[in-house]
């Protein structure tokens, strides 16, 4: 069979032997045809040389299968970063609301055992208050020591059961120094001892308001 | 992208250890115990810390308690001791005893069986009982105590703070120091007492007693007898159903809306006192006294200050020191006694008696004629006489004695004079001396 130098191409890609023996046929009368012959026998060789087996039959599926599925999962860079975004949100979210439940719980300790600081400030409250109470003593102990009025005889009463609220709180601090109740219960009998000794500087004699 | 996760991993980690730094001196434990109720009563004893008890519902006592502590180890050695018999449930925080530069404090919140009687012991910290059907008893030393819807008859002591109590079915009993007390809506007797605090109770449906000085006292819509004693500060009473006794010092008081008798006293400060279905006797010094719409008769005994008294339906009995004495539209006898005031009599509708001294007397008889007589010294008298006859005898001894009347058989000195009005079937006699005595129509 007689062929041209044009379908030489052709029997090169189908690549039987019947095609290769015809090429050969031809190429042994046309040099252009027997270097492309000689060059494509080169190609094959090297390509045999280079072939291997695989270790697993299914390596190569599993390897196809990872590749496509990596193709599909690389979606437009906008939505990764809408998702990155709404995944930081969302985690943030968690975080504030854990800090804020953190926070309310931290609330209520403090609102039973006084922190330092809030301690220090009490503890300033009362120093005033002492100073104050203390002053306020000397200018109405001659009243208070034969008070001569029915009024006087309730504050002085009053002032004694104060006394004896302010050395129970006292009592008590001594072994629960930052309890936030008894250390308000102090302040508020300070406060008040303070304003009745007020009062019974105020009044100096009792009259009738009609 | 791996920067931005970087950085939100960054900030994670800063944000928890910032808060483990923040929460590094804060020790708090909470302990749950569910207990099946076997009967008795169900005791709580606190020192630091609010106890909050309420209806569980079941048969069955949870406790929550939540233990806060300044340090780990005081945290360990502070426990919840609970015993649970037949006897009963008994709840209690146990502390160590000698701890130095400490804190800490025990906070409760139990369920239980309706029906199971409470007792509550608590020094300092707020006290809440809510929703029991059995006893209550409540005894705290520095903290608020609430006790709210109780089927039982509760009892409840506080020495420094307030007691605010609720929707009681039975009786109740409530002892304070220094605090406020609020009660209302008591279906049973309410007995309080307190020292240094005000007291304000409502709508309570058997007898009421209140004992408290130095804070205001306020009591609205009781159905049965009430008594109050208070000095100091002001007592204000209103819609009382039964008797009504109020004994005060220093202390303004109004009272109305008394469906039964009243008795009222105070010194150094002004009475009110009106809509009395009963008797009214009252006794005061040193302040005014108004009385308006006594249904019975009222009695009034006052030193240095004005007494006025209208519409009253039966006799009035007045005894006044210094002050004077205002009378308008007395159904019954108007019977007075007073000194160094003006003494203004109108629209009596029976007799009329007055002394006074140092005070000028002006009386308008209304109606049918009826005794009247009118002494003083030192002041006016003037007589409006009313319908029907009078016998007149009138005389002063520095002064005029003069009748717009005409009137029958008169003889006039000057300082005398008699006659007759009409019949003549009631006595006017009208003394005076160093005043004109002055007779004229009603």
């Amino acid at each position: 069979m007689t062929i041209t130098c044009e379908r030489i191409d052709d029997l090169l890609f189908e690549g039987d032997a019947a095609s290769l023996e015809l090429a050969e046929t031809h190429a042994r009368g046309c040099l252009a045809c027997r270097e492309k012959l000689d060059d494509w026998n080169d190609i094959s060789r090297t390509a045999k040389s280079m072939q291997t087996t695989w270790p697993s039959d299914t390596l190569w599926p599993r390897i196809q299968r990872a590749i496509a599925n990596e193709t599909r999962s690389r979606a437009p860079m906008i939505l990764r970063v809408a998702a990155a975004l709404a995944v930081t949100i969302g985690l943030a979210g968690i975080l504030a609301y854990a800090l804020h439940l953190h926070h309310e719980k931290q609330k209520a300790f403090d609102q039973a055992i006084l922190r330092v600081t809030a301690l220090d400030e009490v503890e300033r409250a009362e120093k005033a208050h002492l100073i104050a109470i203390n002053n306020l003593e000397k200018l109405a102990a001659p009243k208070l020591e034969e008070p001569q009025t029915p009024i006087l005889v309730s504050y002085k009463e009053k002032l004694m059961l104060l006394d004896d609220a302010i050395a129970e709180c006292q009592t008590n601090i001594d072994h629960n120094r930052q309890n936030a109740q008894v250390r308000k219960q102090l302040l508020s009998m300070y406060s008040e001892k303070q304003r009745t000794l007020q009062d019974v500087l105020r009044e100096g004699n009792h009259v009738s308001n009609p | 992208m791996s920067r931005i996760r970087s950085l939100f991993i960054a900030c994670v980690l800063a944000g928890v250890t910032l808060t483990l730094q923040a929460s590094q001196e804060r020790f708090e434990r909470a302990e749950n115990r569910t207990l099946r109720y076997q009967g008795g009563r169900i005791t709580v004893e606190n020192s630091f810390g609010e106890v909050n008890i309420h209806d569980g519902g079941g048969n069955e006592v949870e406790v929550h308690a939540i233990v806060r502590a300044s340090s780990q180890e005081l945290l360990k050695s502070i426990h919840v001791g609970i015993a649970n018999s037949a006897a009963g449930i008994t709840i209690k925080s146990e502390y160590p005893q000698s701890m130095h530069n400490a804190s800490f404090s025990v906070e409760y919140d139990i369920a239980v069986p309706p029906a199971a009687p409470v007792s509550v012991k608590n020094r300092f910290g707020s006290t809440s009982v809510v929703g029991m059907r059995g006893a209550v008893d409540v005894n705290s030393r520095q903290g608020s105590v609430s006790v709210h819807d109780v089927a039982g008859s509760p009892k409840i002591e506080n020495a420094f703070g307030s007691i605010d109590v609720q929707d009681v079915r039975g009786d109740l009993v409530v002892r304070n120091a220094n605090g406020s007390i609020e009660v209302s809506s008591v279906h049973g007797a309410v007995d309080v007492s307190s020292r240094f605090g005000s007291v304000e109770i409502s709508d309570i449906g058997k007898s009421l007693i209140v004992r408290n000085a130095n804070g205001s006292v306020r009591v609205n819509n009781v159905r049965a007898a009430t008594t109050i004693e208070n000095s100091f500060a002001t007592v204000q009473v209103t819609e009382i159903g039964g008797p009504l006794i109020v004994t005060a010092q220093n202390a303004k008081v109004t009272a109305g809306g008394i469906r039964g008798p009243a008795n009222i006293t105070t010194t150094f400060a002004p009475i009110e006192v009106y809509g009395v279905k009963g008797p009214a006797k009252i006794s005061g010094s040193n302040g005014n006294i108004k009385v308006s719409d006594i249904a019975g008769p009222l009695s009034i005994d006052n030193r240095f200050g004005l007494v006025t008294a209208t519409e009253i339906r039966g006799n009035v009995d007045v005894d006044n020191e210094n002050g004077g004495v205002t009378l308008k539209e007395i159904a019954g006898n108007a019977k007075i006694r007073t000194s160094f005031g003006p003494v203004l009599i109108k629209d009596v509708h029976g007799g009329i008696d007055v002394e006074n001294q140092n005070g000028s007397i002006a009386a308008d008889a209304a109606g049918p004629c009826h005794d009247l007589h009118l002494q003083t010294s030192f002041g006016t008298i003037k007589a409006g006489l009313g319908t029907g006859g009078y016998t007149v005898n009138a005389r002063t001894t520095f002064g005029e004695v003069s009748s717009d009347l005409p009137l029958a058989n008169m003889h006039s000195t000057g300082e005398t004079l008699t006659g007759t009005l009409g019949d003549g079937r009631c006595k006017a006699d009208l003394v005076n001396a160093n005043g004109n005595i002055t007779i004229e129509k009603d």
